[in-house]
């Protein structure tokens, strides 16, 4: 991650990929901006780890890939969240938020 | 992610190869056109929005290779690639490859063929039901039991399901199959059903106890069935046992070959004890049959033992007259009992040499694969450069070796079919179950296993050393071959050139033990003359085989006889003896000489084999004839004479001369005169000692009906063989079982020990040429990386000598501790092979010597001869050349 970036935690892009797609469709650039927007410019995600997170989802069938054109009119690969991927947001929000409680509660004691 | 998809997707990324990796292409570049886009739209200029989108994407390539490291196919795919490098590395080198390949497929074919032997030989399991509850009774100090003996057993033991009886014989034989001799085996009635062994036909013995219901029946062998004609129905077959019709009742399913089983008399027809009324097996005494047993289920061989020992107790007790007090069975499993404890350990320790010659052939691999590494060394860190870690660098050495490996299994494998084809069919090893030997899939698996072995023992050295990889220091020695090796490669290297000689020095001690044994037991004094001796085996009975021939009648049958053979031109001296020398036929009677006439009071192990001979039978087989006199005619049973020999002397009138005392025996059931003593011959085998002999007057007492005439000859005894043959048929009155010559026979007994020897021989010769073939290329490779050194201390004046005398001192110090290994490993492996060595303790030191002096000589002229070389170079050359 560049400078001013937080680090994103091991395990979390995916989530973060699945939320952002949510259920339109968007290609590589666009989940890395929607990722932006949703989190407030925290987190950026680069090329570098959007990539093979993205190939390997769709391998995991979380994810499915058609060819389309973009809104400047140029051939761009788009994601689209499977029911599969819909469920693996379920679960992974799930534990996210019992991490991020445990955490946050572990914080505030005393 | 689910089994289905995976694979899937693993099909994918390795079969649409190219269409993933443009759509991967497609993808990443339109993600930059699109960024460039976005980066324009903010106000910068095509060429500046171009430069920026290239450094944020960091490169494509690596981009690309991070997609492709996710994908789930990607394992498989680099294993395809470095198995490509793998065999596009060895045919750069095809020198290495062929010799690689050629060691691995010669070791691992060769000990796979002898798996595949002891597998078939010793380990598979006998093809009875349960086999593993089956044993053989054994005896010491004798063998055979009688039936009332057996029976006794079974009554007095609760741990045995079943005990069975069974002796061999060799009958005549008429049948559909032709006439001849057959090997058949007399059985208690439930010998069939106690092995369980499968019938193909038929029905088993009946066991009524009612002797009608067996008489004249016999069973079968399948693979006799079939020379008898073969076909489903048994109705009217026969065939005719020494001139007594025998009614087939069964034929034995050919899954259990009998006709293989050296221990169960390699029978080929079966037929029930007790009903032949010629053979009277009730009395005690009657000591000549085998016992099988089957254990009952959860009973240790131990607790059957102790029940059979206690039983056996008890009997003596009751019979002191009929069994020694120290008489003791013991219970073999009968897999080890068919397969013979001789052949086993032969076996294993050809096995165990097999093994060992694979390690040194592995060895010697190693040591050119860590040469070759150093001529990688370049190129491996180059690849760490290029950002290879060690892992990949490993996997991508381990795939080449397991290409390697894989390439010579399959050679080695094909080696194997061939040689286990070859020696199941080979007359040579008569080696029980042999012939079931094949290269099947638990072979093919033993040698997978094995190549696996091979493949790891291959990379953990080259591994090792590869991990202390300097970068700096290989890639500039890339450009410049004469940087010095480093020390890890080089300790290495003689570590195991070291471990070659140590494995090399057992193989040749182990291989030149075998050798002077056979030597030995060829060479060694027998006691009488086997050149130029011939014996045919005779049943004087005649084809009526009637128990109750009249003893003159039998005695004239010989004499005659004996005149017709001595009639044949070369024929030199003639007799006849119950059997030959090296016959191993037991003859046992009562016994006590005049001084413990107390003796014969008690069963007595110490008794003599006796053996029944006619005159003239001493100078026939040269037997020396230290006193008194030998028979003659004159001694028809007027008065009972006997003779002794040696060892009978010594044991009965120590430091006496034998000649006027008596002796009693059971044979004449009365006393004799002992009229002269005799050498001692192996009466047994080559192997065994000579032991206490009486010789008997064939004409005293009742007359032998089996008796083997023993023929001096002038040339080759071989040459008379079909001429006695055809004199002794025309003699209606007797039966010929066999005629061979002494020399023969004595061939025969080697024969097994003979194979081995050739065996071990081989590969003691391989051995010791691999171990000074790894010692040359080490040496020869030293004296290459170290050149510029010797040239310098050459430049500095150091004598040519003190530069030979350097390298051999070097190599000496990692040569002399494997020499010093390999003596204690041969001392242990001459200890643990006693058994297989004849007199070995006699030849141990010398053979000893002998190896530790043919390693040193060729171990030193393997250092010499490129030490010399090195010794030879011109400084001024050496040098200049960097």
């Amino acid at each position: 991650m560049g400078e001013g970036q937080t680090h994103l935690l091991q395990g979390t892009l995916d989530m973060l990929i699945l939320k952002g797609i949510g259920d339109s469709e968007f290609h590589g650039l666009g989940i890395s901006r929607r990722i932006e927007q949703i989190t407030q410019g925290t987190f950026r995600v680069k090329p570098g780890s959007l990539f093979p997170a993205l190939h390997r989802m769709e391998e995991a069938g979380w994810l499915t890939s058609f060819w389309g054109n973009s809104e400047n009119n140029r051939r761009a690969k788009f994601y689209r969240r499977t029911k599969a991927g819909h469920r693996q947001l379920g679960t992974e929000t799930e534990e996210w938020t019992t991490i991020a409680q445990a955490i946050a509660s572990a914080l505030k004691s005393t | 992610m689910n089994g289905w998809r995976r694979i899937r997707a693993v099909c994918s990324t390795l079969w649409d190869k190219r269409e993933v990796e443009n759509d991967l292409d497609a993808e990443i570049s339109a993600f930059g056109e699109m960024l460039a886009d976005e980066k324009m739209a903010k106000g910068m200029t095509d060429k500046e929005a171009r430069r920026s989108t290239l450094a944020e994407l960091g490169g494509l390539e690596q981009l690309k290779q991070a997609v492709r490291d996710e994908r789930a196919g990607n394992g498989v795919e680099q294993l395809w690639q470095d198995v490509r490098f793998g065999v596009r590395q060895l045919r750069r080198s095809p020198g290495f490859a062929v010799t690689g390949l050629l060691i691995i497929a010669i070791g691992l074919g060769l000990t796979t063929t002898m798996y595949s032997i002891v597998y078939a030989v010793i380990l598979k399991p006998l093809p009875f039901a349960h086999p593993e509850r089956l044993v053989a009774v054994e005896a010491k100090p004798w063998k055979p039991f009688s039936l009332p003996t057996i029976a006794d057993w079974m009554k007095g033991s609760r741990a045995f399901e079943s005990m069975s009886a069974y002796t061999g014989w060799s009958p005549r034989i008429e049948s559909p199959a032709g006439v001849g001799h057959v090997n058949a085996v007399l059985v208690s009635q439930n010998f069939l059903s106690e092995l369980g062994l499968p019938l193909r036909l038929g029905h088993d013995f009946t066991q009524s106890g009612n002797e009608k219901d067996c008489f004249g029946q016999a069973i079968v062998t399948e693979r006799y069935w079939r020379r008898m004609g073969g076909g489903d129905a048994l109705a009217r077959r026969t065939v005719q046992l020494d001139y007594q019709t025998y009614t087939v009742i069964g034929v034995v399913a050919s899954r259990a070959p009998l006709e293989d089983m050296d221990g169960l008399d390699q029978p080929s027809i079966l037929t029930p004890i007790g009903c032949d009324p010629a053979k009277h097996p009730d009395r005690r005494g009657d000591g000549s049959f085998q016992v099988i047993a089957r254990l009952r289920p959860g009973v240790s061989m131990g607790n059957a033992l102790e029940e059979l020992a206690v039983a056996q107790k008890n009997l003596a007790r009751t019979y002191p007259r009929e069994y020694p007090a120290e008489f003791a069975p013991v219970l073999i499993p009968l897999n080890d009992f068919i397969s013979g404890t001789e052949n086993r350990s032969a076996l294993l320790a050809t096995l165990t040499a097999c093994g060992m010659l694979l390690l040194i052939s592995c060895a010697n691999l190693t040591n050119l694969l860590l040469a070759r590494d150093m001529r990688r060394r370049s190129e491996f860190a180059l690849r760490t450069m290029l950002g290879a870690g060690p892992l990949r660098i490993f996997r991508q050495v381990l795939t080449e070796n397991a290409t390697l490996v894989a390439l010579g299994s399959i050679l080695g494998i094909m080696l194997a079919s061939v040689l286990v084809r070859l020696a199941s069919r080979s007359k040579l090893m008569n080696l029980p179950r042999l012939n079931e030997a094949s290269v099947d899939l638990r072979v093919v698996m033993f040698a997978v296993a094995l190549s696996s072995v091979i493949v790891i023992l291959l990379t953990i050295l080259p591994a090792l050393r590869g991990r202390r990889t300097e970068l700096t220091e290989d890639l500039r020695s890339g450009s410049s071959s004469s940087s010095s090796a480093p020390r890890g490669l080089r300790r290495a290297g003689h570590l195991l050139v070291a471990a070659q000689v140590a494995m090399a020095f057992v193989l040749v001690a182990v291989s030149g033990w075998m050798v002077s044994s056979v030597y030995i037991l060829l060479h060694q004094p027998l006691g009488f003359d086997p050149d130029h001796l011939l014996f045919a085996s005779t049943d004087l009975r005649g084809p009526e085989r009637s128990a109750s021939i009249d003893p003159a009648v039998t005695v004239a049958k010989l004499r005659k006889i004996l005149s017709d053979v001595s009639r044949i031109p070369g024929v030199v001296e003639v007799a006849a003896a119950n059997d030959k020398p090296l016959g191993g036929r037991v003859n046992q009677y009562g016994f006590c000489s005049d001084l413990h006439p107390e003796d014969c009071q008690r069963a007595n192990p110490n008794a003599p084999d006796v053996f029944a001979v006619t005159p003239r039978y001493f100078d026939t087989v040269s037997q020396m004839l230290f006193r008194g006199r030998a028979f003659n005619d004159a001694d028809d049973g007027k008065d009972h004479v006997a003779i002794v020999n040696r060892a009978l002397a010594q044991q009965q009138w120590p430091g006496e001369n034998p000649v006027g005392h008596r002796i009693f025996s059971g044979g004449l059931n009365g006393w004799a005169m002992v009229v002269g003593e005799v050498g001692d011959v192996r009466s047994y085998s080559l192997e065994r000692a000579p032991i206490p002999n009486l010789y008997l007057p064939e004409a005293d007492g009742r007359p032998d009906t089996s008796m083997t005439i023993m023929l001096r000859t002038v040339g080759d005894p071989s040459e008379l063989d079909e001429t006695v043959r055809r004199i002794l048929r025309e003699d209606a009155g007797i039966t010929v079982r066999y005629v061979e010559s002494m020399p023969e026979l004595m061939a025969h007994a080697v024969a097994i020990r003979r194979f081995f020897m050739w065996v071990v021989a081989a590969f003691g010769g391989l051995a010791l040429g691999l171990a000074t073939l790894g010692t040359y290329a080490l040496l020869t490779y030293e004296v290459s990386v170290r050149e510029r050194e010797i040239g310098i201390r050459l430049a500095l004046g150091s004598q040519r000598r003190a530069i030979l005398a350097l390298l051999i001192g070097q190599e000496a110090r990692w040569i002399a501790p494997g020499l010093a290994a390999g003596l204690i490993g041969a001392v242990l492996a001459g200890y643990l092979l006693r058994a297989e060595f004849y007199h070995a303790s006699a030849a141990s030191a010398s053979v000893l010597g002998t190896t530790f002096g043919l390693l040193t000589v060729s171990a030193l002229a393997a250092v010499a001869i490129p030490g010399r070389r090195a010794s030879l170079l011109d400084p001024s050359e050496t040098l200049r050349r960097d």
